[in-house]
This record gives C-alpha cells, sequence and structure tokens, in this order.
C-alpha cells in the first residue's frame, strides 16, 4: 500500500495557530497539509479510529492543554523514592511502535498531539513546587510519561525548554525525560544540569526488533547514553520490561555487558528494572486493536486490574537481571518495580 | 468489498458501466447495485436520506463484506479560480447545520488536490467568493460520515469530490453531471482500487482446521467460558510462534479423554495441554 508518509497533515487547534511553539514545529513540516480544528479532541478521541491503520502514517495534533497540567503518579510506574512524584503529558502518543507499550490501549488514535502552551505548563509547575508534600525533597517531575519527548525533539523541542526551566531550580525541582532515542545529540550544545535525569529504556537487541518498532538498534542507544555521560549528564538506565524471550537469560545478561562495556555501569546515577504489567482494560483494548503479538496470548496473571506475570516468573526475571548488575555496582542503586 | 455512495443516478451510471454492476432482485426496496468486489448505493439528495439509506444498506447481508465507504459525487467550489471537473479528496467535514466537523483518515496516497468540504442543507447560492479558498459544498457528505462511522472506520471511509459549480445557481443536466463524473472516472478507479481491502478482524490467526480442532477441545474437556478463551490463547500463541500441527495435537487431547472422566481427569488434561502448547 501506498501510505502518507508520516506527519503528512498536521491538524492545528485554530487558537494555537500563531503560538511560536506551533510555529516552530510547523516549519519542520513545510509540506504537511494544515487542517484547522476547534479541539483536538475532535480528532484524537473519535470514535471508529483504527489505530493500527494509523500507525502507519500517523498525523501531528497540535493543540492547547487546557487544564490538569500536572498529574500524581501512577501506581505504574517507578517514582524513584521520591515521595513528591508527579508527571504531565506535554504529548501523548509517542513516535515509536512497541508491542508492549500500554499507550495503544489507552487512546483511540495513533495520532501524534502536541500541546504548545508550554507556559501554562510552566506555571502549573511552579505552582506545584510551592505546594508539594515534602518541602525537604524536590518536586519530582516525569516528563516524558505518555509519549517520547527525546524522540520528538527534533521535531518539538521540549527536552531543551524544560531543560531551560530547570535551571536555578535545584533542590526544588527534578525531573526525567525517559527515552528509546538515540537523540542526546539534540542536547549535545547544552551543559548539564544536575537537576535533570535522562533515563534510557534499554533491550537486547532482539527485543528490540521484535517488539519494538521503530525505534533504534540498541547500539545506538547506547553510544547515544555514553555521549550524554561523557558531557556530564546524570544518567538512568530501565529495563523495563523485563521480557521472558526465548534465551532470555543470555539476552539479558548479554544487554547488561553491553552496558558495562559502552557506557560504564559506574558512570550511571541508578537502574530501574521492572516486569511486564498493564492495567486490564487497556490490554484487552490492545488485543482488539492491533494484529496479533505472541505477548499478547502468554499466560498472564490478572490480579488487581493488572496484567503480569505470575509472581515466580516476575522474580525470577528481575532477580536475574540484577545479580548481573549486583556483583558490578552499588546495589543500592539498583530499583526493581 | 468496497461500497461507492453517490447522491444521484446521473453519478452512479459511470460506475455502473465501468464495474459491470447489477441490481440485486432484492435491496430493501434500496437503490442498490453489486458486483465483484464492489457495491454501489444512490441514496438521494440530502443528508439525512443519505445517512438512512447507507446506514440501511451496511446492515445488508449483501453488503456484509463491505469494508470500505467512497462517497463521490458532485460539489460547489467558492473559488472560481478551480477549473470545473477538479478532483478533490475532503480532509474534512463540516455539518453546517450543526457546526460539527468529521475527519476522515488521510492515510493512503492520491493524486487529487485535498480540501475541507462542508455540507449543507440547501445548495449554497452566494457565487464565488476569492477569500473562502477552495472551499466545497455538497449535501451528503456528513450524513453518509456519520453513518458509515457505525459501520467502518475513519480510514475506511473517503470522500472525492468533483467541482460542478462555482456556487453561481445555474442548473445541471443529467448529461452534464454524468461526464463531470465520467471525466474524473479513471483516476478514481485507480484510487479506489488501490485502497486496502484489509478484513476488520485481525485476530484470524487461526486455521479453519484449528477453530474445529478448539471446538471439539472445549466439548470434550468441558470447558467454562474462561477456560475456553485461556486455551483459544494458547492456540494463538502456539500459531504466532510459527509452530506446526496444532490442530492435530489438540484433536489428540479431546480424543484421549476417558469415558467417566472426572474433573481432576480433565484439569490434568489442561495442564499438559497448556505444557505441551508453550513448549
Amino acid at each position: 500500500m501506498n501510505w502518507l508518509p508520516s506527519y503528512s497533515h498536521a491538524y492545528v487547534e485554530t487558537a494555537v495557530r500563531d503560538r511560536p511553539f506551533a510555529k516552530e514545529i510547523l516549519q519542520k513540516f513545510p509540506k504537511a497539509r494544515i487542517v484547522e480544528i476547534h479541539d483536538y479532541k475532535e480528532v484524537f478521541n473519535r470514535r471508529a479510529q483504527d489505530f493500527e491503520q494509523q500507525k502507519k502514517s500517523p498525523k501531528l495534533l497540535l493543540a492547547a492543554k487546557k487544564d490538569q497540567f500536572v498529574y500524581d503518579g501512577s501506581r505504574f510506574v517507578q517514582d524513584a523514592d521520591n515521595p513528591n512524584f508527579v508527571y504531565n503529558a506535554l504529548s501523548l502518543n509517542c513516535a515509536y511502535d512497541c508491542s508492549y507499550c500500554y499507550l495503544q490501549g489507552m487512546y483511540n488514535s495513533a495520532n501524534q498531539v502536541c500541546f504548545v502552551n508550554l507556559d501554562d505548563y510552566f506555571a502549573a509547575t511552579e505552582h506545584a513546587i510551592q505546594r508539594r508534600s515534602f518541602q525537604a525533597c524536590p518536586l519530582y517531575l516525569c516528563i516524558s510519561y505518555d509519549t517520547d519527548l527525546l524522540a520528538f525533539e527534533a521535531v518539538a523541542p521540549y527536552c531543551r525548554r524544560w531543560i531551560e526551566f530547570c535551571r536555578g531550580r535545584e533542590g526544588e525541582l527534578e525531573i526525567e525525560i525517559r527515552t528509546k532515542s538515540a537523540n542526546f545529540s539534540q542536547l549535545a550544545d547544552l551543559e548539564p544540569q544536575a537537576n535533570v535525569i535522562l533515563a534510557w529504556s534499554l533491550s537486547p537487541e532482539s527485543v528490540c526488533q521484535l517488539y519494538e518498532r521503530k525505534t533504534p538498534a540498541l547500539r545506538s542507544r547506547l553510544k547515544s547514553m555514553a555521549h550524554a555521560v561523557r558531557n556530564g549528564w546524570r544518567v538512568r538506565m530501565c529495563i523495563d520490561p523485563i521480557l521472558a524471550i526465548q534465551d532470555w537469560r543470555a539476552q539479558y545478561a548479554g544487554l547488561v555487558e553491553a552496558v558495562a562495556e559502552q557506557v560504564g555501569l559506574s558512570n550511571l546515577l541508578d537502574v530501574h528494572l521492572g516486569v511486564f504489567r498493564m492495567n486490564t482494560d487497556y490490554f484487552g483494548n490492545i488485543r482488539k486493536r492491533r494484529s496479533p503479538v505472541d505477548l499478547y496470548y502468554r499466560n498472564w496473571k490478572r490480579e488487581l486490574g493488572t496484567v503480569t506475570h505470575p509472581e515466580v516468573e516476575r522474580e525470577e526475571l528481575t532477580c536475574f537481571v540484577k545479580a548481573q548488575l549486583s556483583g558490578r555496582m552499588d546495589p543500592g542503586r539498583i530499583r526493581a518495580w | 468489498m468496497k461500497l461507492l455512495v453517490v447522491a444521484l443516478y446521473p453519478e452512479a451510471r459511470p460506475w455502473i458501466v465501468r464495474l459491470g454492476l447489477k441490481k440485486p432482485s432484492s435491496a430493501n426496496g434500496l437503490e442498490v447495485y453489486l458486483g465483484q468486489g464492489h457495491a454501489l448505493l444512490v441514496t438521494g439528495v440530502g443528508k439525512v436520506p443519505a445517512a438512512v439509506r447507507v446506514a440501511r444498506a451496511l446492515e445488508l447481508s449483501e453488503l456484509s463484506g463491505v469494508r470500505c465507504v467512497i462517497n463521490i459525487g458532485i460539489c460547489g467550489c467558492a473559488d472560481a479560480s478551480i477549473a470545473l471537473g477538479t478532483v478533490f479528496l475532503a480532509n474534512k467535514i463540516e455539518e453546517a447545520g450543526t457546526g460539527r466537523a468529521f475527519f476522515p483518515d488521510m492515510l493512503v496516497r492520491h493524486p487529487f488536490l485535498e480540501s475541507a468540504l462542508v455540507t449543507v442543507e440547501r445548495p449554497v447560492l452566494d457565487g464565488p467568493n476569492p477569500l473562502a479558498g477552495p472551499v466545497l459544498y455538497d449535501m451528503e457528505a456528513a450524513g453518509i460520515f456519520q453513518a458509515a462511522s457505525c459501520f467502518v472506520t475513519a480510514d475506511r471511509q473517503h470522500y472525492i469530490k468533483v467541482v460542478s459549480d462555482h456556487l453561481d445557481g445555474g442548473m445541471l443536466s443529467k448529461e452534464r453531471i454524468e461526464e463531470l463524473v465520467e471525466q474524473a472516472a479513471d483516476a478514481v478507479l485507480d484510487f479506489v482500487n488501490a485502497l486496502p481491502d484489509v478484513s476488520l478482524d485481525r485476530r484470524c490467526v487461526l486455521l479453519q482446521e484449528d477453530e474445529a480442532a478448539l471446538d471439539k477441545l472445549c466439548a470434550a474437556l468441558r470447558l467454562t467460558r474462561t477456560q475456553s478463551v485461556q486455551v483459544r490463547d494458547w492456540a494463538i500463541a502456539y500459531r504466532l510462534a510459527g509452530k506446526q500441527l496444532l490442530a492435530t495435537r489438540l484433536s489428540a487431547v479431546a480424543e484421549s479423554q476417558p469415558e467417566g472422566q472426572t474433573k481432576a481427569d480433565r484439569a490434568t488434561a489442561l495442564e499438559t495441554l497448556q505444557y505441551e502448547l508453550a513448549t
């Protein structure tokens, strides 16, 4: 089939068309056809959409977020032991297409929404900093949550803006930018920031190929991570989800080895480990919406509204990877979900 | 199957001829034409008749295989610099009466111009407006979109419009309408034929013989609904792993059940099957 290129069309809320950040994004797509809309929800939330087909040629939606600029942390996410854990939604959906990703079960649409009213986010974050529960700890904000911001940085430079926002706010704000991208080069000219954590999600190359469509290869991610370390950034490694693929022990041992060689385990701020877990409703939606992938038909356990591994398997997976890391880095810097 | 939807018979005639469509003996009072891989519906003028007839047509058993709805028809255009006969694909459909907007997904390449299309209650006779851009006007698309969305997703709906006038109120003869559609027909047909005719059920990884063996197994082991779903998942995972002889394995378990089996026998058989399919 002759698909249109990704982002061939930009659906732009009339109210944001003249905002500088919207213009900056649209400049990256000079050939995109602009369709004016009143509210992004009339495109993004409409019924009768086919996520799988849309993923073959996703469109860009530029909008203003009207409310909820800061959310309290989800039970599915590691909070890095910070009691002031919050996240925001600067963009909805992701340029990548991972089989295990909950976004495909959460949203009806595969199109990418970019909220362009950054000033409103900054104001809300200022407010959240002031009223955070534990004043002794900084507000811990994940900004790349329902998306992969660094993957989209060349188009929408959110990370750069937030890193700039973080300057001078050490002790009161800490942000995590999680990514699977190999796009550190987009930030390489910036001074490293002590209250910014760049977190890379890594998987063995076989998992990248099988379940992480459109993502960069492991070697590219490692190269990007090593570049960030060299430039003095605080870098986190996330191996989440650890998947019980064929020969998984050798695959994950190989992954740890590759990180040790190319990035250096001692150079990492910390490591987050996790296993597959997903809200049961999202999981059901994915099974209905997407072409079948063996992951969706495994013998998962359903408990408390979550689809995950049976406990024994869960333990086995995390303990194994933890053991690979333990002898080579401070175990206190390894956190498992 | 692809369903072409038009408002008027002169818009239908070029397709009936080109695609060799025939009127079936019974179509529940609808003006439907059927052919190999294509069907055509004539709705009449206006968004309400169009919506009602599209919904009724898509409920016909003859059209149960429709995966794609393509509205083809003439339209008015506010921009006089756009030549009559120009073909557009609508990327936005506005319903003038309610102010609502609908968006067919623009996923596939096409050779046409694109524009917003406004569905109005009565013909617009304002004359050309050079400031309006190529805004198009018709009387059916918003109704068709809303009705068709109950049956097919937005990526499987396409709204192709041929400019017939510049809102100057002149009457169009049947021959002229047919001529305009005929002129666009080659390009439109190339586009329609290239559209994917994908199945809506992507979960059909199991073969017919697998399905039969599963039914037999569920009956033999007297599986509950939940257990049946679980076994089906194992079977799908087995197929996705590229393993063969699924039906044989399932049948073997079904046939090996002893007379007067107990609940414990069935539980053991299920456990064994799970292990066998996973390894």
